[in-house]
Parts: structure tokens; C-alpha cells; sequence
């Protein structure tokens, strides 16, 4: 943490000031007035006699303080200044001059202290000298002011200083004890928060260390998994290697046994096709016998076939004269047959007309037995009328006693 | 007449049953409850039906007559020829009837039948007349001038008056 890098530290002090910062601004009504004046100091004015005059005082001795500061520049170059300062003040600068020259020398060379204080005591007055001068003519000191350029010397380390002295005299000059006291508590305040805030900051760097420690550490976990997988990647490529070699000489193997596998192969249908060659010529011959056979029977065939065909043409040329004759005689019988035919229409005819004949003669005998049957009906019908006529007429009498005599029985 | 129809159908056929007995009785000359068999269509007839012989041959049938030309008792006669008049068989032959009979044998349509014609049709046709018959026809039907058969005027005297004829008026 004491070690930690600067830029950190410089965040840190950042945020510090911020910190004040925020404090000042968004609290202003909560700090008291007297805080508010130690903070801004161009508010601040005298307001007291007395303190007016302790505050003259102060300030001249600035004045004094800036001159004599400017003394030892304007006697590196007096000539050019001299028409500026005026014969008195350079007498007296020159005087000076001498003055200092002796007590460096007194002071780099050990002599007595008597001539010594004695010098020191001729150079407070010749200063004084030249203050009363310069402070004559207020318009010189101005114009020396801006005229003269003076390097950065402890001189002026002093005069800030002393500035600083005089705001903080008029600062106590004008506090009053509460407002004393409240600065104090707010100073407290100030403080235990810069307190808090050097904690906070230096949890801060605590946890920034562990995390810085954390990286560090997940770093070398990383670099030592790197170099894990280099190594085992050098494995693998070895590995490989040894494999592929390995293949390789299985291959060879392999490669060797099959030729050796497919030679002998080789070898046995060769001697396979010698066998089947021998076989296939014996075939051969064999087959050659047996066609000669086939042959015989088909040329034997052959002329059987051809006989058949001879007795078939001889026995269709038969047929065929049978058939004419018959075609002949069907032909004859043909013409027959139409003759019959139209004697057979006539006699249709004439059966015809016997038939009408008939069925006339039939038809006037059922008439004829239709007027028979009529008639008879009709006798009986007359028989059967007279008879009851009759009977009712000779027995009616007989019937019907005292009714009178019947025409029939009058009649008979 | 209103009488008897308000006797219902045991009433009618008692009459009827006594009316045939009546008839029966006419004909019945031994006084035993027989009769001759050729009496039968005489008895029929008697009692106003009109058949002609076969039917009258049928009604002896049912009769159940033993032997041919004997007698038939009372007891087969009542339930067959009552049964006759019950189904009102045998009614008297209509006047129409008669007419278109008799033009049947009027060959000619003239009117009238010769003497000759109608004894030739009635002798040798149908159920013929014997000679009797004929005879006794002849004497009532011809008319003694033209001595033919003038039928439209003869079947007007041979209509039976139904009403007053039993059983017809019943």
C-alpha cells in the first residue's frame, strides 16, 4: 500500500479534494459566519482602530521587506538605474554595497565579534537609510518594481511568509471566541473527516492490493495453464508423430500381408481357371457329340416332316375334290330347294285360303248352333210357360175353394 | 198381406208349409201322404213356379226317390220345395221374357208363328211336347181365322196375374 503506485495516490487525493469541495458548496448555510470568512479572505477589513494601526504596521514592514529585497539587484547594475535614484540614494546604496562586501568577508573569515556587531551595526543603519529614501518617494519604489526583475531567492520564500503572517494576525484580530470555537469544532470536524477519509482511502488501497493480488495471481495461474498446454501440446504433437509412425508401419504390415493374401489368391484361380479350362474343353467335346446326335434326329425329323407334308398335300388334294363334288351337288340341291320353296309358297297360299274357308264355314256352324241353342231356349222357355199356365189353370179351383171357377178348366 | 208379413219368418214358414201341404193334399189321391213322381212339376207349378222340366228333374232328385215312376212322401217333398219358395227359384217368366222368346222362333219378325213352325219348334226343340200337349196348346193358342200364333196378343191371356197367385204375393 506505502508502495502503491502514484497515479492511484493521486486519484486518491482527488477525490479528496472533492470531497471538501462538495462539502463547502451545498453546506454554506450550515457553516457558521466566522468559518465563512476564514475560508474567504478578501472579506475580510478592519474594522478597528487599533487594529488598523497594527495592520499599517505589518504592511509597511511588506513594503520594506519587498525593497530591501530589491536592493542587492539595483547595486548589480547601478549605472543604470543612477539617473533613476538620484545621487542621495545612490551614495547611500553604494555605502551599503561596501558595507556588505566587508561583512561577508567578516563572516567568511572568523574575527572578532566586536568589529564584527560593530558592521552589523553601520549596516542596519545604512539600510534604514535607504528605506526612509525610498519610502520618501513612494513613486520610485513602484517604478523600481516593475523596472527591476529579481530571480527567486529565499528572500521572497520570507515575504510570503511574512504576508501570510500579517492575513493570519488580521484573522485572529477579528475572530471572536465563539467564532474561535466554532472554528475549532469545524477544524475537528474538518479533520476527523480527513480522517474517515485517509480510512476510506486506505480500505481502498487494502481492497486495490488484494485485487492487484488477485490479478497477479490469476496471471500466474494462467501463464502455468499456458505452459500446461504447451507441453501438452508438444505431447500431442510427439504423440502424433509415434502414432502416425505407428499407422504407418500397420500399414506396411497390412499392406504386405495383403499382397501376400491376394499372390496366393492369385495363384489358386489361376490354377481355378486352368481346371475350368480343362473342364470347359471336355464340355465341349461332350457337347459336340451330343449335337452331332441332335443333329442326326433333326435331319431325320426334317424328313419325316416332309413326308407328312407330302401325304397332307396328297390328302387335301382329295378333300378338295371331294369338297367340289359335294359343293357341286349342294349347289344342285340348292336350286332344288328354291324351286320347292316357291311351290311350297303357292301351296301356303292356297292353305291359306282353305284355312279362311274353314274358319267361315266353322263359323256360320256356331252361328247356326247359336240360333239352335236360342230357339231351344226359347221352347223351353214357352214349353216350361205353358205348363205352369196350364197346370195353374186346371188346379187353381182345386187351390182356392169357393174363389171362383179358372179359365183353364172353363176351357177344357 | 200386411198380416202375414207381421208374422216374421216362423210365421211364413209355416203358412208356407201348410200352402204346399194344401197342394200336396190335391194330388195326394190315396190319401197316405204320397204322391206320384210325375206329379211332382204338377204340384210345383200349382203352387206358381215356372221350371222347366230339367228343373223339375233336379227338385225330384233331392227329393231322394227310390226307384224311377214311384212316390214321393210328403216328408222329402215339404223341405225341398219350401226351400224353393224361400229362395223365390222358379218366379213367373216375365212378359219380356215371353216376347223375345217367341220373336226368337219368328225367324221373319212378322208377328206371328204358322201353326206348322210352332209345332215343329215345340215338338222337336227344347223339352218337347208329346202329342197331347201339343194338342191341348194348339186348341187355345192359335187364333181360328189365320190359324197361326198372333204372340203378341197371345202372351198377354197366358200372364198369370201375380198378385193373385200364391206364394208370390207374399
Amino acid at each position: 500500500m506505502a508502495t502503491g503506485d502514484p497515479a492511484a495516490l493521486q486519484a486518491s487525493l482527488l477525490e479528496q479534494r472533492t470531497l471538501v469541495k462538495s462539502m463547502a458548496t451545498p453546506g454554506r448555510a450550515g457553516i457558521p459566519l466566522g468559518v465563512m470568512k476564514v475560508l474567504d479572505p478578501r472579506q475580510l477589513k478592519p474594522d478597528i482602530t487599533e487594529t488598523e494601526r497594527i495592520l499599517t504596521v505589518l504592511d509597511e514592514t511588506i513594503v520594506k521587506l519587498e525593497i530591501t529585497r530589491l536592493i542587492p539587484r539595483v547595486i548589480g547594475s547601478l549605472e543604470r538605474y543612477a539617473r533613476m535614484l538620484g545621487p542621495e540614494i545612490t551614495s547611500s546604496l553604494l555605502e551599503h554595497h561596501k558595507l556588505s562586501v566587508e561583512i561577508q568577508q567578516l563572516l567568511t573569515s572568523p574575527g572578532d565579534e566586536e568589529s564584527k556587531r560593530a558592521v552589523e551595526q553601520h549596516l542596519k543603519c545604512s539600510l534604514r537609510n535607504i528605506l526612509r529614501l525610498f519610502l520618501a518617494n513612494p513613486l520610485l519604489y513602484y517604478g523600481l518594481k516593475h523596472e527591476v526583475r529579481v530571480r527567486e531567492s529565499p528572500a521572497d520564500v520570507f515575504i510570503k511568509a511574512f504576508m501570510e503572517f500579517r492575513d493570519f494576525t488580521l484573522e485572529r484580530l477579528l475572530t471572536s471566541p465563539d467564532e474561535e470555537k466554532e472554528k475549532i469544532q469545524f477544524m475537528k470536524d474538518i479533520s476527523l473527516q480527513v480522517e474517515k477519509n485517509t480510512e476510506t482511502i486506505s480500505a481502498l488501497q487494502e481492497e486495490l492490493a488484494a485485487v492487484i493480488q488477485t490479478r497477479d495471481e490469476e496471471l500466474k495461474r494462467k501463464d502455468k495453464m499456458i505452459e500446461n498446454l504447451k507441453t501438452s501440446m508438444e505431447d500431442l504433437a510427439k504423440d502424433c508423430e509415434a502414432e502416425i509412425q505407428h499407422i504407418m508401419e500397420e500399414g506396411e504390415n497390412q499392406q504386405k500381408e495383403d499382397e501376400k493374401a491376394s499372390k496366393y489368391r492369385c495363384a489358386r484361380l489361376k490354377q481355378e481357371v486352368q481346371l475350368l479350362g480343362a473342364r470347359f474343353n471336355a464340355l465341349v467335346l461332350e457337347h459336340r457329340a451330343s449335337e452331332l446326335v441332335l443333329r442326326k434326329e433333326k435331319c431325320k425329323a426334317e424328313r419325316e416332316i416332309q413326308e407328312w407334308v407330302q401325304k397332307y398335300d396328297i390328302d387335301m388334294r382329295e378333300k378338295q375334290a371331294t369338297y367340289d363334288e359335294l359343293q357341286a351337288v349342294y349347289n344342285d340341291e340348292k336350286d332344288q330347294l328354291a324351286l320347292l320353296m316357291e311351290k311350297h309358297a303357292l301351296l301356303l297360299q292356297e292353305y291359306a285360303e282353305i284355312e279362311e274357308e274353314r274358319r267361315m264355314l266353322k263359323e256360320k256352324e256356331e252361328e247356326a248352333a247359336r240360333i239352335e241353342a236360342r230357339r231351344n231356349d226359347a221352347a223351353t222357355c214357352i214349353q216350361a210357360f205353358w205348363k205352369g199356365y196350364l197346370v195353374r189353370s186346371i188346379y187353381k179351383s182345386k187351390l182356392k175353394k169357393g174363389k171362383g171357377k179358372g179359365r183353364g178348366k172353363g176351357k177344357k | 198381406m200386411a198380416e202375414k208379413e207381421e208374422k216374421g219368418e216362423d210365421g211364413l214358414v209355416a203358412e208356407i208349409e201348410k200352402k204346399i201341404t194344401e197342394a200336396f193334399e190335391v194330388f195326394d189321391r190315396e190319401s197316405n201322404k204320397t204322391v206320384d213322381v210325375r206329379e211332382i212339376g204338377c204340384i210345383v207349378r200349382s203352387l206358381g213356379c215356372f221350371p222347366n222340366e230339367a228343373e223339375v228333374q233336379e227338385l225330384i232328385e233331392k227329393m231322394e226317390v227310390e226307384e224311377p215312376g214311384g212316390f214321393v212322401h210328403l216328408e222329402k217333398f215339404l223341405p225341398v220345395v219350401t226351400k224353393v219358395l224361400l229362395d223365390r227359384r222358379f218366379r213367373p217368366i216375365p212378359e219380356d221374357v215371353i216376347l223375345h222368346a217367341f220373336e226368337a222362333l219368328d225367324e221373319n219378325k212378322r208377328g206371328y208363328i204358322t201353326k206348322e213352325d210352332l209345332v215343329k219348334y215345340l215338338t222337336e226343340e227344347g223339352e218337347p211336347f208329346n202329342q197331347e200337349e201339343m194338342e191341348d196348346m194348339l186348341a187355345i193358342a192359335l187364333d181360328p181365322e189365320t190359324d197361326t200364333l198372333l204372340y203378341r196378343d197371345y202372351r198377354k191371356k197366358l200372364v198369370v196375374d201375380e198378385t193373385k197367385t200364391f206364394p208370390y204375393n207374399v
